[in-house]
């Protein structure tokens, strides 16, 4: 497999009144062509800024990419002109996200929303772009097309909401796909629906995604590799079997342990073991490892020097010193 | 566990709502319950789960009087809990609390923390200034979060810490049953398992009965000793824990829990159910899955299927069965 993206160092800060958050800080990380990475993370981690930072979809007047660069099939997104981006997003990177009904527009037919993605970028009639749109919305396991393409949004029920966005995504036949939260609006059957739908897409149309959710469970249904933030930085990656089986960072076996387990003896008894504190907002330079002050594992150099991520064993690194 | 004595009882409970079609100008009506009935016993949980619409919420909100039920009633040792006013309703109000889902919205933004903890004791009558001062302490104290957080503002706390404070809210009056609306569903994972074991300390420090309702499958595994499966504002099963999980017997069961995002690797068969165009509490007549189930026959059509119970304690709501 080939690298489709390829981001190095990249930190993408706030400035706000308050200070400066570094909401991404010196992540690296590269998407393979055909393959579904997943992000997890808790809010705050920084997963969403990374998505819109490749987007450059960043609010314009408070956040910045500060250094880094991101390159898609040999381009720098980064150093693109504004109008050359344009063609790429939607074109060849496209984006879902986790609320379908704030992400399409309330007043127009969703077939004409799906016409205007496609218009926008190709030289094609209104009436083949229809035509396309159709056999998207079917494709996507969207019933009669034909008839509810001119169905307002508020017609439709949130999972046919999420396949309207899926068709648009992926109508113009993009390289990349990132979906943010995809599913978690929607009710548990739903979900497993439209992971259902991912996974067949993803195999037929042989696209790459980048699947972002705080959901463990869910990114274990969906991807191939993971890739574990915190404090707007990659803490653990690996294959997501490996990841499952035998997690290093001792913030990915926090993450876990947190999860209510399925068999219990003693259910009534049984407690959760938990991670310490929340989430913290880092506004200043953090020497040391950004976990530290809620790591149980700490050790003296931990609160000093930066661990890197480091190759523990083969396609399964992790930034932790307890490895170094 | 629990005893045998229900603390409450829902008989025969539904609520309709009529919603305004702006466009139209007529009003429809959605039975956000239609007909639930089911009892909680002392000292266990009963988990409550379903998906979005499917009543449990609304439900919550009768037991805990915020809302009067079409038709049906809410015994609660053995009063029916929707003829109390006044003082006698007030009463009950001590008894029985709710915990909200999300704390940002259910805490007032311009009270502090030690003014929505004394609010209830106040409100009560309960003893006098200095005992309602020990008693915000305490009860911060009981949710782990220290005293000085009685002068700050709900805008000055994490997620986790408010509802701490929400919790401690519904504990203040010494409850006997709280009703838990997803209390844990807007928190990170992290947050939301230091809740969990939080609620159910507080439940073996308390004696407290608990209604616990959520969407997440695996958190109301966690929590409860038993738990009713609601649909389309009716209850489809009702078993202990593990009868649910290991022996589901709705189809609507199965489905939710072949829907859980696993940890684990295993084969799962795919999912063959259609999604509802219609929202929920539309059907009249017949079973409210109609259209959604594989196992769907005529009977289905006519009939809304009643509890019947199917092993000791498990009742299902399926002609199928």
């Amino acid at each position: 497999m080939s690298e489709l993206l390829e981001i190095r160092d990249l930190a993408t800060y706030f400035f706000t009144s308050r200070g400066v958050v570094r909401a991404v800080d010196g992540l690296d990380l590269s998407v393979m062509a055909g393959e579904v990475l997943g992000i997890v993370g808790e809010s705050g981690c920084g997963k969403t800024i990374l998505a819109l930072s490749i987007m450059r979809l960043l609010p314009s007047l408070t956040a910045k990419v500060v250094r880094g660069e991101i390159k898609f099939d040999g381009l720098s997104l980064l150093d693109m002109p504004a109008e050359e981006m344009r063609k790429i997003r939607g074109r060849r990177i496209s984006m879902i996200f986790q609320e379908p009904m704030t992400a399409l527009n309330p007043v127009f037919r969703i077939g004409d929303q799906i016409v205007e993605a496609i218009v926008t970028h190709q030289r094609i009639s209104k009436k083949e772009a229809k035509e396309m749109a159709i056999g998207m919305l079917s494709r996507v396991g969207f019933p009669e097309p034909e008839k509810r393409i001119d169905d307002y949004p508020h017609q439709l029920s949130g999972g046919m909401r999420q396949r309207v966005m899926i068709a648009m995504a992926l109508v113009l036949n993009p390289e990349l796909m990132i979906a943010d939260e995809p599913t978690t609006a929607l009710d548990v059957t739903i979900q497993a629906q439209i992971l259902d739908l991912l996974r067949e897409l993803k195999s037929s149309l042989g696209i790459s995604i980048i699947f972002i959710t705080h959901d463990l469970g869910v990114v274990r249904e969906i991807a191939g590799r993971v890739a574990v933030m915190y404090g707007g930085e990659i803490v653990e990656l690996a294959r997501t079997e490996d990841l499952f089986a035998a997690p290093l960072h001792p913030y990915t076996e926090g993450l876990m342990n947190s999860i209510p387990p399925f068999e219990s003896a003693s259910m009534r008894e049984l407690r959760l073991p938990t991670i310490p504190g929340s989430v913290p907002v880092f506004t200043s330079e953090v020497k040391g490892c950004r976990f530290s002050d809620r790591c149980a594992d700490r050790r003296e150099i931990c609160t000093h020097k930066r661990p890197s991520l480091m190759e523990k064993t083969p396609k399964h690194s992790v930034r932790c010193w307890k490895y170094a | 566990m629990h005893d045998s004595t229900p603390i409450l009882r829902v008989e025969s409970l539904v609520k309709i709502y009529h919603i305004a079609q702006r466009v139209i100008g007529g009003r429809t009506q959605v039975r956000a319950l239609d007909g639930v009935d089911l009892s909680v016993f002392k000292g266990e949980t009963l988990g409550v789960v379903g998906e979005s619409g499917c009543g449990k919420s609304t439900l919550g909100r009768m037991i805990v009087c915020l809302d009067k039920p079409t038709s049906g009633r809410v015994v609660f040792q053995g009063k029916d809990v929707s003829k109390l006013s006044g003082e006698t309703l007030k009463a009950y109000r001590r008894q029985v609390q709710i915990v909200f889902q999300d704390p940002a919205s259910s805490l007032n933004p311009r009270k502090t923390v030690g003014e929505t903890l004394v609010e209830p004791l106040v409100i009560h009558k309960e003893s006098n200034r200095e005992e309602r001062k020990e008693k915000v302490y305490e009860a911060l104290q009981a949710v782990g979060l220290p005293p000085a957080y009685t002068r700050r503002y709900p805008h000055e706390l994490s997620g986790g810490q408010r509802q701490r404070v929400g919790i401690a809210r519904a504990l203040i009056m010494a409850p006997k049953l709280v009703v838990a609306d997803e209390p844990v569903s807007s928190l990170d994972v992290s947050i939301q398992a230091q809740i969990l074991n939080l609620l159910k300390d507080l439940r073996d420090r308390f004696h407290l009965t608990y209604l616990f309702i959520s969407h997440d499958l695996k958190v109301v595994r966690f929590m409860s000793d038993r738990i009713a499966v609601m649909y389309a504002g009716r209850v489809m099963e009702i078993a202990d824990r593990d009868t649910i999980y290991e022996d589901p017997r709705h189809p609507y069961t199965k489905l939710l829990i072949a829907s859980i995002p696993s940890l684990k690797f295993s084969e799962k068969p795919p999912i063959k159910v259609e999604e509802a165009y219609v929202g929920a509490g539309v059907v009249k007549d017949g079973c409210p899955l109609i259209g959604r189930c594989p196992e769907a026959r005529e009977v289905c059509r006519r009939e809304k299927p009643q509890l019947r119970e199917v092993a000791g304690g498990h009742w299902v709501a399926c002609h199928v069965q």
